[in-house]
């Protein structure tokens, strides 16, 4: 599973009204972090490529979005270390698995 | 209760938000550390949940800012961090976190931290307010007792404490350790030192000290004797201390003109006359004062003859209940070694004596090297009291304010039988009623010796038929003394016939004092030859019918035939003027 439902339930439920800001909120400010996160590693920046990858690794946990989260975490841990040398391969799948959740948020969350 | 939320990232905040308004919180936000700090400074939570890694400042120096805000109440911050990182956890304890919480967040889990925490927080504040109340009483008392002492200070009558033969080692604030020291010139000349020690502690153990100062200073003022006084003293001290408080006392009075020394103890433990090459201890034979009624108290005071520069020494509990860092006690022991510091012939002290260190300073320096600890001395009242009779003998008793008088005509006869004369000593009543006729303007230290010679004469040899020949010997000195008593408690018969008549005069008045005894009078044709041979190096120069005393201070002294009564005038000019 890309993203755990179970989890965004259980928000949904106690979040009530708020849910649907989250989520939005989600989804804006993961577009933005993937953009930021590109700049970053085409300027091989490795302090951004680390601090772009932990928000979204921990907005992405507190969704449920699993898969999203663990890349991130391992790309926050690789530039920390300062060894990007597959930071694209791993931004790729940073990319698609953040736009397989949007597209399920969305799905199952945006009326 | 309110909880702060410090994160960067919006998501994190809606959700953490969310799961603390669902449990009852007050949720407020900020997005950073300096946001934190402003937040925490406007909003005043009470626990704050704070990310690490944010933009313009970061978790770590946000809560080591608020932690130096909040030295008096306890505000619990949570670190939220990914477990992972060992440096960057010990850096969250080093800045003052209190916990840690991991993303994903696991509402029951921050239910329960927060929970715990908030305990924490209560117990934390609980003792902070405890502590500032304690605190608050603490300098409210420091303060009383501040203020307490200045109104004891200016109530207290310092007396002659200052005196040059007197070394006192007393805490400013042993008034509150119910430590008393009086000391007053007697109007015949001498000393009277009363050393106390009230049961208890602090404002309530200090409060006896007021009756106790009045009576002691009125007392000797009118010359009484230190049993009258110490009567008094337990009289009043009974009638007006609560059950359960009284007053251990030592009573000394230094009688510097026929060099003897009379002491009342009661539960002093630490009082010695040191006389240079043997030490006496004053020993209680009495229970403090406050306890005994009327009836069964005893003062009967103890009589030893003293020497120039023989020393008094005198001590509350204090000192011998100094403890030291092991809680061991200072002791009687080893106070009574120290006072064999510079006797001679001592084979106690090894230590080799100090030249410039005399025995009131060598008494404290032992003590402090036992205790270790300076502060230890501000429980110790210590006093050493020199017996130097000519510096003694220069003091002046106190004298107080009083209305006019002016000199005028009068006379008063008192008649003292055999009962009364074991009761009453008449002195100190001639000088009172003296003292409400004339005021003050008689000064009365002379005049007191003049009338204590003059009674004594009636009643040690006219009365008792006492031999004062024998004071010339130390032995027979005492002898005098405990013959005097015990023929005194036997006279059953007798009496003594007092007059005193006032002429005034431009500069005040003549007195004509008559003492006529019962007794059997002697040869006045003696009287001159016994003058004759008074030696006045002779430290028992008063001794005998010579009442030398009487002729240096009279203008004319005169006998009758039968040597029963003796008529003197005695002059006096204003005091007052």
């Amino acid at each position: 599973m890309l993203i755990d439902l179970d989890t965004l339930n259980e928000l949904k439920e106690i979040m009530e009204d708020d849910f649907d800001e989250l989520i939005s909120v989600f989804i804006s400010d993961s577009q933005t972090q993937i953009k930021s996160l590109q700049e970053a590693i085409n300027s091989s920046n490795s302090e951004d490529i680390r601090r772009i990858a932990h928000t979204l690794k921990g907005s992405s946990a507190n969704l449920g979005i699993n898969d999203l989260s663990e890349s991130c975490r391992v790309l926050e841990h690789k530039a920390a270390d300062n060894s990007l040398e597959d930071a694209n391969e791993l931004f790729e799948k940073i990319k698609t698995n953040c736009e397989t959740a949007i597209s399920a948020l969305e799905e199952n969350f945006i009326q | 209760m309110k909880i702060l939320i410090v994160d960067d990232d919006k998501t994190n905040r809606l959700v953490l938000s969310a799961y603390l308004k669902k449990d009852g919180y007050t949720v407020i936000a900020a997005e950073n550390g300096l946001e934190a700090i402003e937040r925490f400074q406007k909003d005043e939570p009470d626990l704050i949940l704070m990310d690490v890694m944010m933009p313009v400042m970061d978790g770590y120096e946000a809560t080591q800012k608020i932690k130096t805000m909040t030295v008096d109440k306890f505000i619990p911050i949570i670190f939220l961090t990914a477990m992972t990182d060992e440096k960057a956890l010990s850096q969250c304890v080093e800045v003052g976190g209190d916990d840690f919480l991991t993303k994903p967040y696991n509402r029951t889990i921050l239910k329960a931290k927060i929970d715990a925490l908030e305990r924490v927080s209560q117990l934390y504040n609980t003792v902070f307010q405890q502590k500032r109340e304690l605190i608050s009483h603490y300098e409210h008392e420091a303060k009383e007792q501040e203020v307490a002492r200045k109104v004891f200070d200016s109530i207290l009558n310092p007396g002659c404490l200052s005196s040059q033969n007197i070394q006192l080692h007393l805490s400013p604030m042993s008034l509150f350790n119910g430590d008393v020291v009086l000391a007053a010139v007697k109007p015949t000349g001498g000393l009277h030192i009363l050393f106390g020690d009230f049961t208890g502690h602090g404002l309530a153990a200090s409060l006896g000290a007021l009756p106790l100062s009045d009576v002691f200073y009125s007392m000797t003022a009118k010359g009484y004797s230190i049993s009258d006084i110490v009567r008094e003293i337990n009289h009043k001290l009974k009638q007006q201390l609560p059950t359960g408080m009284f007053l251990a006392a030592c009573l000394v009075e230094i009688d510097s003109t026929n060099m003897v020394l009379k002491y009342w103890n009661g539960a002093i433990p630490a009082a010695f006359l040191h006389k240079g090459d043997a030490l006496v201890e004053l020993k209680s034979n009495n229970l403090p004062l406050g306890i005994l009624g009327d009836s069964s108290f005893s003062d009967k005071v103890e009589i030893i003859e003293i020497h120039d520069y023989d020393r008094i020494v005198l001590s509350t509990d204090g000192i011998l209940e100094a403890e030291n860092s092991e809680g061991k006690m200072f002791g009687p022991e080893r106070f009574e070694a120290c006072l064999h510091y510079d006797l001679e012939g001592s084979s106690i002290n090894n230590s080799p004596k100090d030249k410039d260190v005399d025995l009131f300073q060598h008494i404290l320096n032992t003590l402090d090297e036992f205790t270790q600890e300076q502060e230890q001395t501000d429980d110790v009242t210590l006093g050493v009291i020199t017996c130097d009779s000519d510096y003694i003998n220069q003091l002046a008793p106190q004298k107080g304010g009083y209305k006019k008088f002016i000199p005028t005509h009068w006379q008063f006869d008192l008649q003292f039988f055999y009962d009364s004369i074991k009761a009453i000593d008449p002195v100190p009543l001639i000088n009172q009623i003296m003292g409400e006729i004339q005021g003050h303007q008689i000064q009365q230290d002379q005049l007191s010796m003049v009338l204590t010679e003059l009674f004594c004469n009636s009643l040690d040899h006219g009365l008792l038929e006492l031999d004062s020949s024998i004071k010339s010997t130390p032995e027979g000195f005492m002898q005098f003394y405990s013959d005097k008593e015990s023929r005194l408690a036997e006279l059953n018969s007798g009496s003594i016939y007092i007059s005193v008549n006032n002429v005034p005069n431009d500069v005040g008045g003549d007195l004509t004092i008559i003492f006529e005894d019962s007794g059997k009078g002697f040869d006045i044709s003696k009287l001159e030859e016994s003058n004759l041979a008074v030696d006045e190096k002779s430290p028992l120069k008063f001794s005998g019918r010579g009442l030398s005393l009487v002729k240096n201070y009279c203008q004319s002294v005169t006998f009758n035939e039968t040597g029963n009564r003796i008529e003197c005038v005695y002059s006096w000019s204003n005091a007052d003027a």
